[in-house]
């Protein structure tokens, strides 16, 4: 009897069992009314623009056709999403090496050195982390605007690419890696440079991971900065060109379009989020970091 | 010759923290701590963008959205009616959720992938995906509505309920984030109370009213300011279902200060909006951290 209670390890306040069983009809229900828009939104993608509006609505299409993902690929009436598809990816996984890079870089000396001026300067990262990005967005705006770097990757990119969370959450991980691993390569006659990529980030795979998938998610779900310094549309990344399409298109009730770019848009982060699920829950659990 | 090496390393010892930190520290310095700085100097001068000059005017961009601005007070008005709705609900559904995910129940792998799911989608997808479904003309919700013999609405073209549909349509993007802190909020409760709370004879649901709801006071904290601070933030989910209409219902903080910056150019005033985001958010965030001091200092 006492047993039922606590099966694993990981259970620690049961419910009785017929109640867990109106419970489990309950979490079923919410868990699929949670899928069902996203499956409304892939159906919707294969069934023509006509049918969306003539037709009532359906879980699956009568007569399924991949004719929106060809018309947005090729003969959209403003612009085809190849290029801000191919926009997003460029900045996105420029922003994920950068970050890795430029925080594992600074993480390091954090983590491992000592220094003049060392707490100053974790403080100051610190700092970063309770500042909120888009209350210096006119003046970012204003900076890049005076520099002549608008509408180009570079804008997209760089301030995407400075993280102070990145920063913390490497300085604490490169502290638990044994320093005597540091020593003995050290010893051996590695520099510094050499230590950092040759023991230090080879050990510390998931932490860059989870840094990795948030500021991939960050990136390509990133709206506001976007819409704010691109106004050619050649430079647009997708959830800008979206907005557009969306202003444009469903006037003219041009919703299987909308659709199959929306499609594309979500397909990298579900994918991401279907491979890498341990990560991006304990990424949010342990640090509240937010997509 | 020995002397002097040994200067050299001294040197390199010194100057190798800094050579790592110089990337990072430049452009964070460059890109954020400046313009954060600069955003003040923003807020005291006047500027359309296209003028060469731009006149100081001291505390007039304030005055102005406090005394004249007809939509200022409008967008503080929708902002907190934004937390109202959200905050709450979305901490009773994220503890509720967090509870029934943690029981081991059968399937919950799917039950939590199916919850997370949307959190990844962007909030441009997430607007087009609403906006469809809530088409006055060809949305599905109008058609279940006639088809259950109910009037269609004018959904998000009429002022009443958009601010309840963007709150709606914000839980389900993003109940995920409440749902995993809660989850591991419940994960720390030692289970030695649990056991405790038996033999005293609690039924399953005291010891959750006299267990678990104390055990994630942290926890509740935490996420009630996480989401105040958010909200204050909130943009591309209202933006994209609403553009801040109808009618100005749902212009929250940021809406209006992307109108003003970047509809009207009136920079000197949109940064002044910034600065009155960033006093709130600091005062919340100062407030948070003495808050964790004080139970640090409990245990």
């Amino acid at each position: 009897m006492e047993n039922k209670y606590y099966i694993s390890g990981q259970r620690k306040w049961e419910i009785p069992n017929l109640k867990r069983l109106i419970l489990w009809v309950f979490i079923t229900i919410i868990a699929v009314s949670f899928l069902i828009p996203i499956i409304w939104i892939i159906s919707g993608s294969f069934t023509s623009s006509i049918d969306l509006v003539t037709k009532h609505p359906r879980l699956i299409p009568e007569k399924p056709t991949v004719q929106n993902y060809i018309d947005v690929f090729t003969t959209n009436k403003t612009q085809t999403v190849g290029r801000p598809l191919l926009n997003s990816a460029i900045v996105s996984f420029s922003t994920v090496f950068l970050t890795l890079l430029i925080s594992s870089f600074a993480a390091y000396p954090l983590a491992r050195m000592e220094f003049k001026g060392s707490q100053f300067i974790f403080v100051l990262i610190l700092l970063g982390l309770m500042i909120p990005m888009q209350v210096s967005f006119i003046s970012l705006y204003l900076l890049f605007n005076s520099v002549g770097l608008l509408n180009t990757y570079t804008v997209l990119i760089l301030p995407g690419a400075i993280s102070p969370f990145g920063v913390f959450l490497l300085r604490q991980f490169f502290r638990t890696i044994p320093k005597e691993l540091e020593d003995v390569a050290m010893i051996d006659g590695c520099g510094r440079l050499k230590t950092l990529y040759s023991i230090i980030l080879p050990l510390s795979v998931p932490a860059l991971l989870c840094l990795g998938i948030f500021t991939f998610l960050g990136s390509w779900n990133s709206f506001l900065w976007p819409l704010i310094v691109l106004t050619k549309s050649k430079m647009m990344t997708l959830p800008v060109i979206l907005s557009y399409y969306w202003g444009a298109f469903a006037g003219v009730n041009e919703w299987g379009t909308l659709l199959a770019v929306s499609v594309i848009a979500s397909v990298p982060t579900i994918l991401i989020f279907l491979l890498f699920q341990r990560y991006f829950v304990q990424g949010i659990a342990t640090t509240g970091i937010k997509g | 010759m020995e002397t002097n090496t040994g200067r050299v390393t001294i040197i390199k010892k010194k100057i190798t923290p800094f050579l790592f930190l110089l990337p990072f520290l430049s452009f964070y310095l460059v890109m954020q701590l400046f313009p954060l700085v600069q955003n003040f100097h923003v807020s005291f001068t006047e500027w359309d963008m296209m003028s060469s000059n731009k006149p100081f005017v001291g505390l007039d961009n304030f005055k102005y959205l406090f005394f004249t601005d007809p939509f200022f007070w409008v967008s503080i008005k929708a902002t907190l009616l934004y937390i109202v709705l959200n905050v709450p609900s979305k901490i009773v559904i994220g503890l509720a959720l967090a509870v029934a995910l943690n029981q081991g129940l059968w399937g919950k792998t799917f039950h939590r992938t199916a919850i997370f799911l949307p959190f990844v989608i962007n909030s441009a997808v997430v607007g087009l995906l609403f906006g469809w479904m809530l088409d006055p003309q060809s949305g599905m919700l109008n058609y279940f509505f006639k088809k259950f013999g109910l009037p269609p609405q004018q959904w998000l073209v009429q002022p009443d309920w958009t601010m309840e549909i963007v709150v709606l349509v914000t839980i389900w993007w993003s109940i995920a984030f409440n749902t995993i802190v809660y989850l591991a909020g419940l994960q720390g409760i030692p289970e030695e109370l649990y056991d405790a709370a038996k033999i005293d004879g609690c039924t399953s649901w005291q010891s959750f009213w006299h267990v678990t709801l104390p055990g994630l006071r942290d926890t509740t904290m935490f996420v009630v300011i996480m989401q105040v601070i958010g909200s204050f933030q909130a943009f591309g989910n209202i933006w994209l279902l609403t553009h801040g209409g109808p009618v100005n219902a749902t212009r929250v903080l940021m809406i209006h200060l992307y109108r003003v910056g970047f509809y009207f150019f009136r920079m000197g005033q949109a940064a002044a909006i910034a600065v009155i985001i960033f006093i709130i958010v600091l005062i919340l965030t100062l407030i948070m951290l003495s808050m964790f001091r004080k139970t640090e200092l409990k245990n």
